[in-house]
């Protein structure tokens, strides 16, 4: 669905931020973008999206050239979330933020209502159409946040570090959004530093170290891989700790953790 | 080569701008801009402040043109030209060689001037470059929502409405965090607060601002 | 007329919100004269609007708005390129002043149709007002001709009083909502802490974790000797930390006791350079500045910055603005230190060198360290004490082991409970 072709990406035309990115990312997959800190990841995203153009290189979704697009010709296609909802939200209410893309994006008025009712339905947020933005906590900030990228019906949802400064109850419930999203056809491209999340939930991770691609796989061959991860700068999640602490072998969520256990209980007794 | 006291780089503005002010004759207003270009390439700042220079001196030059068109002599468009580009000149040299806290320091201390105010002026420089970031970031999320820049300037300033909003709102919830942290920093129990910027008038000081202050009466009293 | 003063009595004393609502107004005042679109030049005075604005929120005193102007002025003067930057010095304090005269008074606290038009009105006079004197300083002072004076300059400064009060009336009801949003007397969300049972012992390093909005903050800024106006108190609580009643102790003896570096350290963070940040500090405490370059040193020395001291704050990264924060609570010596959601932003490897940073900092130099935080992963191995908040009460407070047991037992925040714990208490579960 979406192709990237030896993307190159340099500050200035002098620091070399991505080198030669190949990567294909298909529908309905959740792609999982990590590496260390100056990596390249977010410049990656804002690659495809359009808020950036790549020096060199080819850019394809769905067979058609965006090499060299504007993020406002991405919206109806691409959805994305910024990091800090406080850098996102400029709406008087709800319900204009969550209006505003499809509104640009020329949608009728009835097309609008829908689409922002269902958007608002699916993160939560219904009732709150005529509460201020600002004044939401940051949970919800960053469901409306997502919210308003969804109402423009995008295919693909780039979500950058949605789970940043969050508490663990409302991280429980973005991740179980995603999910939802995902199961429904959509496709994820995630950036994240949390290996937990990439474990339980990405069918690919991509890392990336000093922009250029190291790793294309799954989280299975990633992580199964020690040298590999902790090479790569990265951390093993916590359930592949615990795996090998119980000796279970390679786990990547604590569902699997569990299973593993029982398993052995039963060939206890 | 410029170490002099914030103080005295202030009073050598005012100074040199005073002198635009009561001298009417434009020779000697020449003579007082080559001193500024002068100083100006001396100090090697001019990369930093190049733009700034070039700017005001095309704007000056429409300002001669103006008054010309207005019926006024040579003389005089001339003469009010060469005043507006000394003093801006003299504001932009001073700024430009001095450090933000010692302009500051030499403010609360030399001037009297109440510790708040000089407090601000330096913290608004201070946020200026992470609030224009903020609101680039507002922007680019708007594209990223289907934004296009329009060409009509009415619709271009409404769309500016847009941003200011959350970039206000922002300042006002973090201006009472701002305020809980300065409060428990001890800011407004300031009996006796010091200063790290230097502000003593050196003795380099003091002569340079005699020869400034006799050479600019003896030009003011002949011209 | 009574009512009203005493109404702005009330705002005004002792806060520094006037400070800060001004600073941070005015820089976006100079942004927007940067990046404002201008019709053949002429444009807004974004300047004169964000400080009318900041007048209107904080009803200062006549005295504090000359203050305000001069403050305006300066900051016009230094970064516009005008062509008599001397002029704002005159303009604005004048106005600044008569502004909050106005606004002190409530002269125009009308309503037409239902809608106050109190900030049109402010905006296009104080426009006026400094508009005027500016361009009749410049034209004296420059020599203008009196065709150019009445037939452009006046009128420019009517054009930009008109756009200006349409912005001033747009802005300030919203604005004006979220500035009172904790102070208004009919909409008082209190936030009171209850049962707050806990002692913190010297050199101890303690946890406090709860979903957002149970207390957290709050509880942190208590210690800290903050007493914002929408903190109800505590009830039922006996709050000890190092030996110190935290109820009964004056804010002043608590402020010099305990330093914090709260979850927006951005705002905490307000000068150019990082020494002039760590200066900042000990200057307010009237200290000598042979003193001051001493502690700078060995405070940016001990969190990681030693020698930058000249670099500029906003090309700091997240994790440095973080430690720079933590020097400057380091720098005047608080025994206790008090940190809200460090982390919050933060990558793992920048995460990993706070709690480092921290850790050393406890062991080493014997500091109290009270930690707010959800990710509890970084703390397993120096935590003393793990204190869990709901809805504003103190639900348990105790050895780590023990306090996530009780949280598995009670669902209060289990998903704050890291994996670990969480499997070995399910399998102490099943067993049973």
């Amino acid at each position: 669905m979406l192709n990237l072709k030896d993307i190159n990406y340099s500050y200035n035309k002098k620091d070399k931020v991505l080198d030669s990115i190949t990567l294909d990312i298909h529908e309905g997959e959740i792609v999982a973008i990590a590496g260390r800190n100056g990596s390249g990841k977010t410049t990656l995203t804002r690659i495809i999206m359009g808020i950036m153009n790549a020096d060199c290189g080819f850019l394809q979704l769905d067979g058609k050239d965006i090499t060299k697009s504007i993020p406002a010709d991405m919206a109806k296609h691409i959805g994305y979330v910024f990091q800090n909802p406080d850098r996102q939200l400029f709406a008087s209410s709800v319900f204009e933020e969550v209006a505003y893309a499809p509104k640009q994006l020329g949608f009728s008025e009835k097309e609008i209502t829908t689409s922002v009712k269902k958007a608002l339905e699916i993160t939560g947020l219904t009732g709150l159409e005529y509460n201020s933005p600002q004044m939401l906590s940051r949970g919800l900030k960053q469901r409306l946040s997502i919210a308003s990228a969804l109402a423009a019906k995008p295919k693909i949802l780039i979500l950058d570090e949605p789970t940043t400064g969050q508490d663990c109850r409302e991280r429980t419930i973005l991740l179980r959004l995603m999910r939802k999203f995902n199961l429904e056809g959509m496709t994820i491209i995630l950036v994240t530093h949390d290996m937990d999340i990439i474990a339980e939930h990405a069918h690919k991770v991509v890392v990336l170290e000093k922009g250029v691609l190291k790793f294309n796989g799954t989280p299975l061959e990633l992580f199964s891989n020690e040298k590999l991860t902790v090479g790569l700068g990265l951390e093993l999640p916590e359930a592949v700790h615990i795996g090998k602490e119980y000796n279970l072998g390679i786990c990547l969520t604590p569902r699997e953790i569990y299973k593993k256990l029982e398993e052995r209980n039963h060939a206890h007794v | 080569m410029f170490n002099f006291a914030a103080l005295t780089k202030i009073i050598l503005a005012l100074i040199i701008s005073l002198c635009s002010i009561l001298i009417s004759d434009s020779y000697v207003l020449f003579g007082l801009l080559i001193i500024e270009l002068i100083v100006m390439i001396i100090s090697g700042r001019t990369n930093k402040i190049g733009k700034a220079v070039v700017m005001l001196g095309i704007f000056s030059i429409g300002l001669y043109g103006i008054q010309l068109l207005c019926g006024s002599s040579t003389e005089i468009s001339l003469i009010s030209a060469l005043r507006m580009i000394i003093m801006s000149y003299s504001v932009i040299l001073m700024l430009a060689t001095t450090k933000t806290q010692q302009i500051t320091a030499a403010l609360v201390k030399q001037c009297y001037m109440p510790y708040s105010y000089a407090f601000m002026v330096t913290a608004v420089l201070r946020f200026v470059p992470d609030i224009l970031a903020e609101s680039q970031a507002i922007r680019e999320a708007q594209s990223c929502r289907g934004y296009r820049e329009s060409a009509n300037p009415i619709k271009r300033l409404m769309d500016y409405m847009i941003i200011i909003k959350p970039m206000v709102f922002r300042a006002i919830q973090r201006s009472e965090h701002m305020a809980i942290s300065l409060e428990m920093r001890g800011f407004s129990r300031t009996s006796q607060r010091t200063f790290m910027a230097e502000t003593k008038l050196k003795g380099i000081d003091y002569s340079v601002l005699i020869i400034a202050m006799l050479s600019s009466a003896m030009l003011v009293s002949k011209f | 007329m009574e009512n009203k003063t005493a109404m702005n009595k009330a705002k005004n004393e002792g806060s520094l919100r006037w400070i800060t609502i001004t600073t941070l107004l005015l820089a976006i005042g100079v942004i927007l004269r940067m990046i404002s679109p201008s019709m053949g030049g002429i444009s807004l005075n974004w300047n004169i609007v964000m400080y009318c604005l900041a007048i209107m929120l904080c009803r200062p005193t006549p005295e504090q708005g000359l203050g305000i102007g001069i403050v305006a002025g300066l900051v016009a003067t230094m970064t516009s390129k005008a062509a008599l930057p001397y002029a704002n010095l005159i303009s604005e304090p004048i106005a600044g002043y008569l502004c909050a005269y106005m606004a002190y008074k409530r002269f125009f606290d009308l309503k037409i149709a239902n809608i106050k038009i109190e900030p049109a009105f402010m905006v296009f006079i104080t426009t006026v007002i400094s508009g005027g004197i500016f361009v009749t300083v410049t034209k004296i002072i420059i020599n203008l001709p009196i065709n150019v004076y009445l037939y452009a300059m006046l009128p420019t400064v009517g054009i930009m009083a008109i756009l200006g009060m349409i912005v001033g009336q747009v802005l300030y009801k919203p604005a004006n909502k979220i500035f009172n949003l904790n102070h208004d007397a009919k909409n008082k969300i209190r936030y009171t802490l209850d049962h707050i049972n806990l002692t913190i012992e010297k050199g101890s390093f303690s946890i406090v974790t709860g979903v957002n909005g149970s207390g957290k903050t709050t509880l942190l800024l208590a210690i800290a000797g903050a007493r914002t106006n929408y903190f109800g108190g505590m009830k039922n609580s006996n709050l000890i930390v190092n030996d110190i009643d935290i109820i009964r102790t004056e804010l002043a003896e608590l402020n010099r006791q305990v330093g914090m570096v709260m979850a927006d350290y951005e705002g905490q963070l307000v000068t150019e350079t990082v020494g002039d940040e760590i200066a900042f500090s000990l200057e307010n405490l009237g200290i000598e500045p042979k003193e001051i370059l001493k502690k700078r040193n060995e405070v940016l020395n001990m969190v990681g910055l030693g020698g930058l001291e000249d670099r500029l704050i906003t090309s700091l990264s997240g994790g440095q603005k973080q430690r720079l924060a933590i020097a400057t609570v380091l720098a005047v010596d608080s025994p206790i230190l008090v940190l809200d959601e460090p982390i919050a932003a933060i990558d793992p490897e920048g995460a990993i060198e706070i709690y480092s940073l921290l850790k050393e900092l406890n062991t080493k130099y014997h500091k109290t360290i009270i930690v707010a935080e959800h990710d509890l992963k970084y703390v397993s191995d120096c935590v003393t004490q793990l204190i869990v908040l709901d809805d504003g009460d103190l639900k348990y407070a105790g050895m780590m082991d023990e306090c996530l047991n009780f949280m598995y037992h009670s669902k209060i925040y289990p998903e704050a409970i890291p994996l670990k714990w969480k499997i070995y208490l399910e399998l102490g579960d099943k067993k049973c």
